[in-house]
């Protein structure tokens, strides 16, 4: 017993920790114009410091909730900060009057829904999640 | 920071006067927080609003009273941020012989914020530096913004209009702006009172605070990323014209006995910022002409101002710096003519643990002139500063600075340990 119970919390917290791993991929508008984005592009593109698309067409970058598996990934992997970070980062563009955060949706569904229906947005879902409404622009 | 007190070198008084506002600020005040309020009201009633399509029939007015509140709650962000900053003098040191103007009775004490007067005592008080906002943020139509925030700060609990500005976006790079904005005068003005968006408990005063924060007038911006030969680097340029008085003024009263009004017209000036990766490089240069009103004995200073500035910040996983230099130059325009120079040297580095963010920096600001009457300014700060985030949105702060006063006596040496809670939402 006492040798089989640390075994079991790694293996309890190796599920939990792959759990809670999202494959995040960036997505677009099955019909959108957009090809692939690199990694700055898309960062730049959800930090307001580009406000168009590579082919000049403004952007409209779709975010999900805090809080969400998607967007944590998201924030740690392309933005690179941590949530407070990026918070203080928006508060600094925003009451400078220099842009305001993405809209922010609940969770993938909804964001694969504005997705299928707008072809200037993009957004970030789980892979897992991914439709025919939609193609992957970006996976990190 | 101080620049005008050659006329009251010898004296020691200091009044507390009123702030009246003129009579177009009176009339934007009410109006602009009642819009607030009103977009507030809607905005957060939004999200509960029934789906178009379910409504009830019957209620008629009551439909379209409801999608014009969905209509303005998908155009209307609205922001705020609150700072509560409480601190004392814990030590310090008087020199002698006391020969400024800074109400002295209380010294060694601390001027935190030049533009509204806040000062520390050994008495702890959160009057000199606590304030909010509240802003908002309008799409008009898809080119056309609008910006508007109020502050209000415990010092002059009167709200204050900061910006009230309309953005045009003329092409995909250009922007047009007309109305009140913050003087983008060093790195941190345009956020200056955010205390969650940098590290220290309030804007370092060794550059930030002088007589006016804001102008009247218009702005043009240009937005790009260079080629890819430039390492597709974002840059930013702004133009700017305009001017701003500003009456009674705060920053007056701590360096003259007297009452006065000031104004900066014919601002004019630009900035560049250029950001790529990790790092922000920032260029500005402005100019205006100031004019100074004693009101009771009329005495009027004309000063041609230029400013000069560039900050260069970095931002890596855990560290981070800050580094500004600027020089405000004035040139004192009646006879016997005279200039007052003000570099000014900024310096800062931290490192985040996890929820933790230690930061020190130092500061500098010394003026010279060519009047060898002048009564020269000069003080170095050095601060330590420890950041917690309570949540994604809130901090609490600790800081302690050393002001070391180089001036003959302005307020005397002082420790000074603030502590600060700060939100945004």
């Amino acid at each position: 017993m006492t040798t089989i119970k640390p075994l079991l919390i790694t293996t309890a917290l190796i599920l939990l920790a792959s759990s809670a791993q999202a494959d995040v991929v960036v997505i677009a508008n099955s019909k959108s114009p957009l090809s692939n984005l690199d990694k700055d592009q898309v960062a730049d593109i959800y930090l307001g410091k580009s406000t168009t698309y590579p082919d000049g067409s403004a952007a409209v970058p779709i975010a999900q909730v805090e809080g969400e598996a998607a967007h944590q990934e998201f924030r740690d992997v392309v933005i690179d900060k941590s949530e407070s970070q990026l918070k203080s980062y928006w508060s600094k563009m925003v009451f400078s009057g220099k842009g305001t955060p993405p809209d922010e949706l609940p969770n993938n569904a909804e964001v694969l829904k504005r997705i299928g229906s707008n072809p200037s947005s993009i957004g970030y879902v789980d892979k897992a999640a991914v439709d025919g409404s939609v193609k992957i622009i970006f996976a990190p | 920071m101080y620049i005008y007190n050659r006329l009251y070198s010898r004296q020691n008084p200091f009044l507390e006067i009123d702030v009246k506002f003129s009579p177009n600020r009176r009339l934007l005040v009410p109006a602009v927080i009642l819009f607030l309020l009103l977009v507030s009201n809607t905005a957060f009633c939004g999200e509960n609003l029934p789906k178009t399509g379910d409504t009830k029939k019957d209620a008629g007015s009551e439909w379209n009273f409801d999608s014009l509140k969905t209509a303005i709650a998908e155009r209307v962000k609205v922001s705020g941020f609150l700072s509560v900053v409480g601190g004392a003098v814990v030590d310090g040191d008087r020199h002698t012989p006391i020969t400024l103007a800074v109400p002295n009775s209380d010294c060694p004490c601390y001027v935190s914020n030049w533009s509204y007067g806040g000062r520390y005592n050994e008495n702890f008080s959160i009057m000199p530096d606590s304030r909010a906002g509240l802003q908002a943020n309008v799409k008009l139509t898809d080119d056309l913004n609008f910006v508007g925030q109020v502050t209000t700060r415990t010092r002059d609990l009167v709200p204050d209009v900061q910006w009230a500005y309309l953005s045009y976006k003329a092409t995909k790079n250009i922007e047009i702006q007309a109305g009140r904005k913050r003087i983008p005068l060093y790195y941190f003005s345009q956020f200056q009172d955010v205390g969650f968006a940098y590290p220290w408990v309030s804007a370092p005063t060794e550059l930030y605070g002088w007589e006016i924060n804001n102008y009247n007038g218009v702005t043009a911006r240009y937005q790009t990323r260079l080629p890819s030969f430039l390492f597709n680097t974002n840059l930013t340029a702004t133009v700017f014209y305009g001017e701003d008085t500003v009456k009674n003024s705060k920053y007056n009263q701590l360096v003259s006995p007297e009452s006065a009004d000031t104004s900066w017209k014919d601002l004019i000036g630009g900035d560049l910022e250029l950001t790529k990766s990790w790092w922000t490089l920032r260029l500005i240069y402005l100019q205006s002409r100031n004019n100074t009103v004693y009101k009771e004995s009329d005495v009027r200073l004309f000063q041609n101002m230029r400013v000069y500035g560039v900050a260069f910040n970095g931002d890596f996983d855990d560290w981070f710096f800050f580094s500004e230099a600027t020089l405000n130059h004035r040139r004192f325009t009646d006879e016997p003519q005279y200039t007052v120079n003000a570099p000014a040297y900024l310096g800062g580095v931290g490192y985040r643990v996890g929820k933790w963010t230690p930061f020190v920096s130092v500061g500098m600001y010394k003026e010279n002139s060519t009047d060898p009457a002048y009564n020269l300014y000069a003080w170095l700060t050095y601060s330590a500063v420890l950041r917690y985030d309570l949540t994604s949105n809130s901090a609490v702060k600790a800081q302690f600075s050393y002001n070391d006063d180089m001036s003959t006596d302005f307020t005397g040496d002082a420790n000074i340990m603030r502590v600060s809670y700060d939100v945004v939402f």
